[in-house]
Order: C-alpha cells, then structure tokens, then sequence
C-alpha cells in the first residue's frame, strides 16, 4: 500500500507536523521520536488504563495523550481515505504518481473536484480517528479542520 | 495563663519523626522479636530443652545443698557444683547463640536483598541512564529541581527504555546510600512539554522520597519481609506440617494398639497453628503496607514544604493533580452506576475492601485531604496503636522464653564463676581473697538481673518512642488548635492499644500464652481492663509532659534533645508500669498449667500461686506509686530547669507566656511566633541556629 512505502510515509508525516504544529505546538521537539513509536505501533493508546498499586510505583501514574500519533493516524486514514474513495487510484500507479496526487489534493492552492459531502465525509474520518487515539472533543474539531483546511474545493 | 493565638497555620508534618519512621521501627522490632521466637523454636529441634522445669531446678539446687551439707570433701564439691553449671552455661550460651545467629541470618539476608534492589529494580524496569544529548531541556530541568531541593548526593536520572513516549507517566526513586537514582517512563518527557508545572510536582514528588530517607526504608522493609517470610514463615509451616504428619503417623498405630484415637485434638491445634502464622504473616504485611502507603503522604508534604519557600504554586499544582484524579475516579464512578448491572461489580467490591489495609498507596482523596490540611498527620491513628499492642504481645512472648534463657545463661555462667572462686578461697586461705571474692560474687549477682533488664529495656524504648511520637504530634496539635478533652480521647489508643496486646497474645504462634486463654478468660478480662487503665496512665503522662517541654520549646528548631529525654523517661516508666502486667500475665497462665512441683505438698503449691497473686497487686501499687514519684519528680525537674520563663526568639524578651507552641509573642513590637518550628509555612527571618533546616532557601 502506498502508505507504508517511504515516499508515503514521508507525506504522512510531513501533513502530521503542519497538524501537531498548529494544534500541539509544544510536541515538536519530541515529535520524530513519537513518529517513530508510532510506525512501530499504531494501534491506539489504551484509554481506559488506571493506576496500579505497585509498591515501587509513585501512585501518581497517570497517561497524558500526545496528538502526535493521533495526528499520524487521523492523516493517515484521510490519505487512505482520499486515495480509495476520491481519487480512486489504482494499485497498478507509481508510487511517484500517486504522492504527486496526494501532493496536489492537499495543496490549498489547488482547487479540487471534491463535493461538500465528500468534505464532511473527509472531516468525519479525521475527527473520529483523533478521537480514537484520544484527543479531546476540542482537539479533534482542531486537527480535522487543520488537515481539511489544506483542501480547496472548486467552485 | 496569657492566650495569644494566631489564625489557624499548617502545622510542619517534619517537626517530629514521622510516622513513616515510626511504622518502619515498628516492622524492625517486629521482624526481631518474630525471629527470635521461631530462631527458639528452631534450634530446640537441634538440642535439649533450654529452660529446666520447676520441678527439675528445684531438685538440682536441693541435690547440690544435701552434697554441701554432707560431704567433708569441700572443694571436690564445689568443683563438681563449679562443673555442672559451667556445663549448663556452655549449653544455654550455644542455645542462645544459636538463636542470635539465626536472627543474624534473617537480617543479613534482608541486608544482601535490599543492597541487591538497585540491579533488581533496573532489570524489572529497564532503565539505562538517560543520555542528556537525547533531550537537554528536559534533562536541565530535572538538574535544576535537584539543585534547587539541595539533596545530596545528586540522584542520577533513569530512563525505561521500553516505555513510550506516548503512555504511562511514571516515576520511582531507588539506589542506595550514596548512590541514589530516578527510574522515569519516557512519558514524562511527554509531560514536561505539556504540562511543565504538573511534571515539576511530580519529579519533586519523587526527589521527596530521597530527601526523606524513604528509598532506603521502603526497600529494607521490603527486603525484611521477604527475608522473614523465606527463613521464617515457610520452615515454621513445613515444621509444622511435619510435626503433624508424625502424630498422625503415631495416632494411626495408636489406632491399630489400643483403638483410642487423638485425631481431634491433633487436627484442631494444627489448624489453630495454620490459623496463627497466617494472621502473623498478615500482621507483618500490613504493618510493610501501611509503612509504604504512609510515605506518600510525607513525600506530598515535602513538595509542599520546599514549596512554601517560594510561593505555593508547586504545591498548588500537585493539588491539581490530585484533584484531577478525584475527578476522574468519580466520574468513573458515576458511569458504573448509571450504566447495566454488572454481576461481577459486588464481587470486585468486596475483594477491593478486602485488599484496602495491604494498599501500597493511600486514596487520591486521603492525599488531597493531608495536603491541605496537615493535622491529619498529627493523630493518633487507630491501626497504628493497636500494632503497638500487638508488638508489646510479641516482645511479651519473646521476653517470656527468651528472658528466662537469657538470665538462666548469665546466672549459669555467674554461679560457676562464683563456685570456682570459692574453690580459690578455700585453697588460698586467705582473708583477702575472701572478700575479693565476696565482692565479686554480690556483683555477680545482680548480673542476671541486669541482664534481663537490658532485654526488656531495648524493646520497650522502641515500644516507647512509637506511641510515645504519635501522642507528642497529637499533643502538639492540640495545643496549637486549643482543643480540649484531650485527655479523654487518650482512652481511646489506650483500648486499641490492650485490643493489640490481647490479639498478638492469642495468635502469636508457639506462645506459652495462647493456649490456656480459654482456660483463663475472665482473669484475662480483669488483666486487660487493668492493661487499658495503666496504658492510659502512661498516655497521660506522655501527653502531659509533651505540653511541658515540647510545648514550651522556643525557636525554629525542633527540640531533638528534649525530645529523647522525654522518651527515656517514658521507656523507664512504661517498662516500670508494665513489669507487674507481665508477671501478671505469668501468673494467670500458671494457674492454667496448674504447676504442682512433685517435690511441693498440695498446701504448698496453692501457696505458692496465692503468693504469685499477692506479689503482683504489690507490684502493681508499687509501679503506681513510682508512677506518681515518676510523675512529680519530672514535675518538678520541668519546673526548676524552666523557671526563667519563655525568650521570644525574635524581640529577645522573657514573656509570661506558659505555653511556646500554638502562641505568638504578647510583646507589642512583636507579636512573632513563639515556637517557630511547629509550622509549616513559618517565615526564615529570624535568628539562626545551628541546627537550622539546610533547604530554607529556594529558587525556582
């Protein structure tokens, strides 16, 4: 799949940091290191976890959701989202042509061929996997119009 | 009596040993007395019995007279009287140094565990030390919380190299002695970004725990009980499951002999044992839990003294957190009520109350509460006394088997001695020799007596100093919040206190007591009601005292000195009104083994019980009147050492102030706190001692 090639990658995690970068500005200094626990697993953070009672432990333990990867997944699932269901590319493109697609769809000074409820169906995908990797209702609405921000719909 | 006192103040949780201090002594003189009961049990597996029967040391000193009265060969009877002793206290003196080899044993192994926690502890968490070049800002910051707390040595930072970034946010500090060490989840560099000052709570949290000595006391604790469950509690079940294997082995072919069966009392007192090392092991476990919990609480108070020398906002901040988790947990809470019935729900309850006095952790509400209001530190806590009560049980029953052995050792060692110097008489014929000799011999003995003094007196200090430090705080509290009735609420740990005794007696495994309480209850009842009356007394005279030397210190240091004085005072006195209760307790379960010396008519040995009764309601009267004695003299040494009158540390003056804590300067150009050291969020500028606290001055 294009997303888990290099080139792929490299756009993912390019359109992530403009996310992180408007949305959670202060995690930029630990956010190639995130990226990388990310790619070695991105399943979602465990939400539900409370505090143990080890006696080595502080008691104080809490888990602080980082946006980075939930920045990491919410593009990556508009980007599998946009290559499947809008701009249907095929398996048979170059990995080459298709980042140039990507490119040029995220590109807000590109108008595209998208329909209103193409966008919202794209915003829907973004909030519900911010959510699904713990972002806050707020952070959520912030990220999804951060990335659906970088779409210019033509008139 | 002037009364000037300012508005309600946090009172400084640190101006006495806290109660962490007091809980881990309290695990030491448990886990001591513990081993040197079942070290007795152990080695008397190896050798003969250790203590002769009445019936038998009767004999021997009627043999030996007899042989003295009748034989003209003088010195060969002194040597052969010289000999037998000698023997005896070679064998009690192995005996005894058996007992304290094994409980070197168990100690050392607690030592070799808790030296070995740092390599334990990185291998569980995997730490490696932090690289700073890998993130420098996060790195300077913890530096700078470290220079900022003064602790010294300098921690070294750790860092779980398995955890994430994007998870768990945790921390613990460990290491040893000069080499102390902060293991963090990786998550924190994750909270120092997002949220700087909850991080800084929670790194000075951790630096707390260093700067209180909890590290080593939580580890040793820890070491302890594992030491005295591997070389105490497991041999003490695999003993007793073979002792009752073997009876029951011996019953099968007293079956098949006679057809008489003694399966019900065999079975019964097995399970009575079981019973009893698991509610020992319980104890144990509980008081190394409530040690552990209890440490939160003081390392919370650290953060929020260091930050009381800057402003609040660190401790604000570890309110919030705090808080934050209060807020979740009831929301949690409340989505559990409102949602389907869950069957499982109660089962979780019951085993969540089940596990709560074995928590390693008090509830976030308990934290919050301490936080903001420190007097809660300064109860008496009701667990807290009847483990004293359970402790004083164990030093009881420790003192019973080994206070004979210790004494029989000594005087052994000493009748020999003094024989073979009689032996030198004879030969020397010299009147010189014979009053050399003579003075020896009086010196001589008095050395048992002395020695069994000593095995009292060092378990009773401890004893002493536990509930003696909790009624100093509540003391202390009282006076600055002008309570009343504070003498009457003494009754209450004066109870918990019996309940403790009366519990530890009666599930103190291998006890000379246990067995015969169902004999014996209701002179035990009489014997527990004068326990609880006696205990006040002791209470009493603690509290009373406290408000007259601690009460009346002056100044911005706690008073160390007085402070040890008053506990020796109140070990003396607790060891002096307690030895008649000891006796007492002996007396009652004589009764109950109803010793009848063979060599004693029936006349005589109800005589002699009757003169065991009578001897101790002399001894009570006598340890009361001593208690009054006791009382008044240190009354009156109080009153002279103090009769200059209080100096107010700051303007210089004597006022006419009877009290120091809980009271401000009557002076008008003053009007200062007259003790200082009792508060929490009291001001530096005043004249400086030498024992002045080292972090006074922070920067952040």
């Amino acid at each position: 799949m294009w997303t888990e090639t290099s080139a792929g990658r490299e756009i993912i995690t390019e359109f992530s940091k403009d996310v992180v970068s408007k949305v959670a500005n202060e995690e930029l200094p630990l956010f190639d290191e995130m990226v990388e626990e990310y790619y070695q697993d991105p399943a979602p953070p465990d939400l539900t976890h409370q505090a143990s009672d080890d006696p080595l432990g502080s008691g104080l333990e809490s888990t602080l959701i980082a946006l980075t990867p939930a920045a990491m997944a919410m593009v990556s699932a508009i980007v599998t989202y946009v290559l499947t269901e809008v701009l249907q590319a095929v398996q048979e493109e170059s990995v080459q042509a298709i980042s140039k697609k990507i490119k040029e769809f995220f590109n807000p000074k590109k108008p595209q061929p998208i329909t209103k409820e193409q966008l919202k169906t794209i915003w829907d995908v973004a909030y519900k996997k911010a959510r699904e990797y713990g972002a806050k209702r707020d952070e959520a609405i912030q990220m999804a119009d951060a990335m659906v921000g970088r779409i210019a719909v033509a008139k | 009596m002037q009364t000037n006192i300012p508005a309600k103040r946090q009172l400084d949780p640190f101006a006495l040993p806290s109660e962490t201090q007091v809980r881990f002594n309290l695990l030491i003189v448990a886990a001591l007395a513990l081993s040197c009961l079942f070290g007795y049990v152990f080695i008397g597996l190896v050798g003969e019995p250790l203590i002769l029967s009445p019936d038998e040391e009767i004999s021997i000193a009627a043999e030996m007279l007899q042989k003295l009265n009748q034989t003209d060969q003088l010195e060969a009877v002194l040597e052969e009287i010289s000999v037998v002793f000698g023997q005896r206290f070679l064998w009690s003196l192995f005996e005894l140094g058996g007992i304290c080899i094994y409980v070197l044993i168990v100690f050392g192994l607690a030592v070799a565990i808790y030296r070995r926690h740092p390599i334990r502890v990185r291998r569980q968490q995997n730490l490696q030390l932090f690289d700073p070049n890998k993130d420098l800002s996060f790195y300077d910051a913890i530096q700078n919380l470290i220079n900022d707390t003064n602790i010294s040595p300098i921690p070294t930072i750790e860092m779980n190299k398995t955890s994430k970034i994007n998870g768990l946010q945790n921390g613990l500090a460990f290491g040893i002695d000069q080499h102390p060490a902060l293991g963090l989840t990786a998550g924190v560099q994750l909270q120092f970004l997002k949220e700087p000052l909850k991080f800084k709570g929670f790194i000075l949290h951790e630096l707390a725990h260093i700067f209180n000595g909890d590290v080593k006391r939580t580890y040793l604790s820890s070491a302890i009980w594992l030491s005295f469950v591997l070389l105490g509690i497991i041999p003490m079940i695999i003993y007793i499951a073979i002792t009752f294997a073997q009876n029951v082995e011996q019953n099968l072919k007293l079956i098949e002999a006679a057809g008489v069966s003694r399966i019900h009392l065999i079975t019964p007192q097995f399970l009575l044992l079981c019973f009893q090392i698991s509610l020992t092991l319980a104890i144990v476990t509980f008081i190394r839990s409530s040690l552990i919990r209890t440490r939160e609480l003081y390392a919370d108070w650290r953060v929020a003294w260091w930050s009381t020398k800057i402003g609040k906002t660190l401790a604000d901040r570890l309110q919030t957190i705090l808080e934050r988790k209060i807020v979740s947990a009831k929301q949690a809470e409340v989505k559990n009520q409102s949602g389907t019935i869950n069957p499982g729900k109660n089962s979780r309850e019951i085993i969540k109350l089940l596990k709560h006095p074995w928590r390693y952790h008090p509830s976030v509400q308990k934290r919050w509460q301490a936080l903001q209001d420190s007097t809660k530190l300064f109860q008496i806590k009701g667990d807290l006394s009847f483990l004293a009560g359970v402790l004083m049980a164990y030093v009881l029953a420790g003192t019973t088997v080994l206070g004979p052995l210790v004494s029989g050792t000594v005087s052994a060692g000493a009748i020999s001695l003094i024989f073979v110097m009689a032996q030198w008489v004879i030969a020397s014929n010299s009147v010189i020799v014979l009053f050399i000799v003579s003075l020896a011999s009086l010196i001589l003995f008095f050395v048992p007596l002395l020695a069994m003094v000593a095995v009292l007196f060092i378990p009773a200090y401890f004893i002493a100093w536990t509930i003696g430090t909790q009624v100093q705080r509540y003391t202390l509290e009282t006076m600055v919040n002008n309570k009343t009735k504070s003498y009457r609420r003494l009754w209450q740990p004066a109870i918990l206190i019996t309940l403790g005794v009366f519990v530890g007696l009666i599930t103190m495994p291998i006890s000379v007591y246990q067995p015969h309480l169902s004999q014996t209850f209701l002179p035990f009842l009489g014997w527990m009601i004068i326990f609880v009356f006696v205990t006040w007394l002791w209470l009493s005279y603690v509290h009373f005292f406290t408000k007259r030397i601690l009460g009346k210190h002056t100044g911005a240091s706690p008073p160390k000195g007085k402070r040890i004085l008053l506990n020796i005072c109140a070990t003396i006195l607790l060891w002096v009104l307690y030895a008649p209760l000891i006796l007492g307790a002996m007396t009652i379960v004589l009764q109950a083994l109803n010793p009848s010396p063979s060599s004693l008519s029936p006349e005589m040995s109800r005589n002699f019980i009757l003169f065991w009764i009578i001897a101790n309601l002399v001894l009570l009267v006598i340890a009361l009147l001593v208690y009054i004695f006791a009382f008044g003299f240190t009354w009156l040494a109080t009153k002279i050492s103090q009769s200059k009158g209080l100096k107010c540390p700051f303007c210089q003056q004597i006022t006419t102030q009877f009290y120091a804590v809980g009271q401000v300067c009557e002076h008008e150009n003053c009007n200062r706190d007259l003790a200082v050291w009792v508060y929490a969020d009291s001001p530096t500028s005043y004249p400086k001692t030498n024992s002045e606290p080292e972090n006074e001055q922070l920067k952040i």
